[in-house]
């Protein structure tokens, strides 16, 4: 019996030893492109670049993708956003690609294409028009409207909605974000548009020396509310996005947003009726989704 | 009186200072015939580039041309910059003769058996993982273009051989189709440049915003010029965890004794560098300016080199050589993996870079016409029934967009280096194919 015992054992364990012996040649030989390095994110976002908003610089991804990624954690959603550097490509995945969703603003979609998403705004940036100050000639004002301004270059990032300048007889020169303050400084272009955070984190980051050559032109000051925008063409929109609700709901009860907006704004003031006007910019649009 | 004479010693101190042969002599040259060139051959090179300095094509050049280890012709002619000769240790931005000196630096990781060439870039770069194609839908769609996951990951050795489907911007020059004219809109948006102009960020963010755009075609399945080496310089710094300007001098440059070999110039050797001179090859010749300057598709900042805070560090043409730095190199090349005593890369790895089958059927028409395959960091001619002038079967060479060229004939042990600072690029070529072709001729035995 014993015997017997004991020739099983030495079965089992020639068995054993072999399976993993011939499980580590298989490991050395399969290809090296393996399934798992090919395998799509579970649940990937996208969001255009535009430091710090969203920044392939910043580790955390931007304040964008921060309070994005606190909402969805709150559900226990584990998600990843994709920085890109193309605006057109943002909106490609979104309508082309069945993302779940993007963030940001600015996309002019159809009125086909925006009966297919669900528009849920989670941020408020103000900002205003800036420019480089040592470049001109006299300070640039907008005391009327943008004809005041009218002979001048305005720089736009593709995909922008840029009519109201061309009919105010304004020229209008397309860069990337970051190229388009290089091209400030070097008067190529006369002024440009930006979140105020936005001129502050890339003058602090690439022109600390200069941080006051860049100006904000009086009365130019605006307001915009940025959205999350899932799509209902792909399955797991709805769920996601009613879980992005209550996330973001609880994110703003226990402060966490809060920190967050504190961390990106400085020493700036957030206003203090920002969460009540952002409920009601949520109410509003949820009317329209 | 007695103070000018004090002055003396200080002027002559400076002067020796200053003097490009402070430091090192310049390197010792022997008689053609003893390495079986022809001396009477090889002076028709001078009558060639006195003739292009003279007609203003040119501002001026260095050739060098080496057999058996030795150097038999070494001569400047021109200007490097207004009112100023060249020397024979002037410094050139080489451009992409980055290239072979970036790929040595990967290789030397590879036989350390850090990296395989068939390793997915996407292991140390995950930002690359699951690239996508650019596919062309009908004119007029909207958009005009569909993104198709690419059918597999792209490898170390699609970035050495250039299969990644990665593109530079300035082969608009070249290609006027849909497609390329999309993808390179698309990596003007993302701010990505061909590596010659310093960026706000590094080459990480450089490569980070380049992987987020498609591919021009499937990996491996197409033969595209672009950005792929400064892709892998950055993966170079992935993987040995140093700055590639630092990985380089140490295990490449220091090693090989190439002391005039950069990314960023010191200052005190800044004097040293070219101007760049604009041609029209037609008597038109002027000094350009710091830049950015646009030459067709081209956008070039000479001015760069003045600056000491290059962090974008472009592994596919960033540095700046000299024609004997770069002749060591191809010395070591040619030497299969060492030269002076000093072991740089194996012969089995020299022959791996040199082998002519890595681009399969396609053909590396983009500095030369069929018959030229693509190696691991270079061109080498493999079929002389195609349109050839000279050199041999074997032969493997490449280019800097500023007018630089070496070529490497292992048949001959033959090594031609031409260095120049001339914009734009395509006007060289007639000059270089005739120096190779006198290079050539000079053979006698």
């Amino acid at each position: 019996m014993k015997k017997e015992i004991n020739g099983l054992f030495r079965y089992w364990a020639i068995l054993l030893i072999s399976c993993i012996a011939i499980s580590d040649v298989i490991a050395a030989t399969q290809p090296r492109i393996t399934p798992g390095l090919l395998s799509p994110e579970r649940l990937e976002l996208f969001v255009y670049e535009y430091p710090p908003l969203a920044s392939l610089e910043i580790p955390s991804g931007g304040l964008y993708p921060e309070i994005v990624q606190a909402a969805l954690s709150k559900e226990n959603i584990k998600a990843t956003i994709t920085i890109l550097p193309v605006k057109s490509l943002v909106k490609y995945n979104l309508l082309q690609d069945n993302a779940i969703a993007i963030i940001g603003s600015g996309w002019n979609f159809s009125d086909a294409e925006r009966k297919q998403l669900i528009v849920i705004p989670f941020c408020i940036v103000s900002g205003g028009y800036y420019y480089y100050r040592p470049a001109q000639d006299k300070v640039l004002s907008l005391d009327n409207n943008l004809t005041d301004l009218k002979g001048t270059t305005f720089a736009a990032q593709k995909g922008d909605e840029v009519t109201k300048y061309r009919e105010a007889g304004i020229n209008v020169s397309f860069a990337n974000v970051l190229s388009s303050f290089h091209r400030l400084k070097g008067g190529k272009v006369d002024f440009l548009s930006a979140p105020q955070i936005s001129n502050d984190w890339i003058v602090g980051n690439y022109y600390p020396a200069e941080k006051n050559n860049f100006v904000l032109m009086e009365n130019s000051d605006w307001e915009t509310i940025t959205p999350i925008i899932f799509n209902k063409n792909n399955s797991e929109s709805d769920g996601i996005a009613s879980k992005f609700r209550e996330g973001l709901i609880k994110i703003q009860a226990d402060g966490t947003y809060k920190d967050i907006l504190e961390k990106y704004y400085g020493e700036r003031d957030i206003p203090k009726d920002y969460f009540q006007r952002l409920t009601h910019e949520q109410k509003e649009a949820e009317a329209l989704n | 009186m007695k103070i000018k004479y004090r002055v003396i010693p200080i002027i002559y101190l400076g002067l020796l200072l200053t003097s490009p042969a402070f430091g090192m002599d310049m390197p010792k040259t022997v008689e053609p015939e003893t390495v079986g060139l022809s001396s009477e051959r090889l002076k028709r090179i001078d009558d060639l580039m006195n003739r292009h300095v003279e007609e203003k094509k040119i501002g001026g050049s260095v050739v060098l041309i080496a057999r058996r280890g030795e150097i038999a012709y070494f001569k400047t002619f021109g200007n490097a910059d207004v009112e100023k000769p060249i020397q024979w240790d002037t410094i050139f931005r080489i451009a992409s003769m980055t290239k072979p000196l970036v790929t040595t630096a990967a290789m030397l990781l590879y036989e350390e058996g850090r990296i395989l060439l068939t390793d997915p870039i996407a292991l140390y770069i995950p930002e690359f993982k699951r690239p996508r194609v650019l596919t062309l839908l009908p004119e007029g769609s909207d958009p005009e273009y569909k993104l198709v996951l690419a059918k597999r990951e792209i490898t170390i050795r699609d970035l050495m051989t250039h299969k990644a489907g990665i593109t530079y911007i300035f082969v608009s020059d070249w290609f006027k189709d849909r497609k390329h004219k999309l993808l390179i809109d698309m990596y003007k948006d993302a701010g990505v440049t061909d590596g010659l102009c310093s960026k706000e960020w590094g080459i990480q963010g450089m490569v980070r915003r380049l992987a987020r755009l498609p591919l021009i075609g499937q990996p491996g399945e197409v033969w595209e010029y672009g950005l792929s080496t400064d892709v892998l310089g950055y993966l170079v710094e992935k993987v040995s965890g140093m700055k590639l300007n630092d990985f380089i001098r140490e295990r490449v440059l220091t090693p090989l004794k190439m002391n005039d070999t950069y990314f960023v110039v010191p200052q005190e050797k800044r004097a040293r560098v070219s101007a760049v001179w604009e041609s029209d090859w037609q008597g038109s010749l002027e000094k350009m300016g710091p830049g950015p300057t646009q030459v067709g598709g081209l956008t070039v900042c000479p001015g760069d080199v003045h600056q000491s805070t290059g962090t974008y560090l472009s592994g596919g043409a960033g540095m700046l050589s000299s024609a004997y730095d770069y002749y060591r190199f191809s010395q070591m090349l040619l030497n299969k993996g060492e030269i002076d005593g000093v072991r740089l890369l194996s012969r089995k790895t020299v022959e791996l870079m040199t082998a002519t089958n890595h681009i399969g059927e396609f053909d590396a028409t983009f500095l030369h016409s069929k018959g030229w395959k693509f190696g691991l960091g270079f061109g080498i001619q493999t079929d002389r029934g195609q349109e050839v002038d000279s050199g041999s079967k074997g032969i493997y060479e490449w280019a800097g967009i500023y007018s630089t060229r070496f070529s490497v004939d292992p048949v001959e042990e033959k090594i031609t280096i031409m260095l120049t600072q001339t914009e734009p690029f395509k006007h060289h070529v007639d000059l270089w194919d005739k120096t190779l072709v006198l290079s050539s001729s000079a053979v006698v035995d």
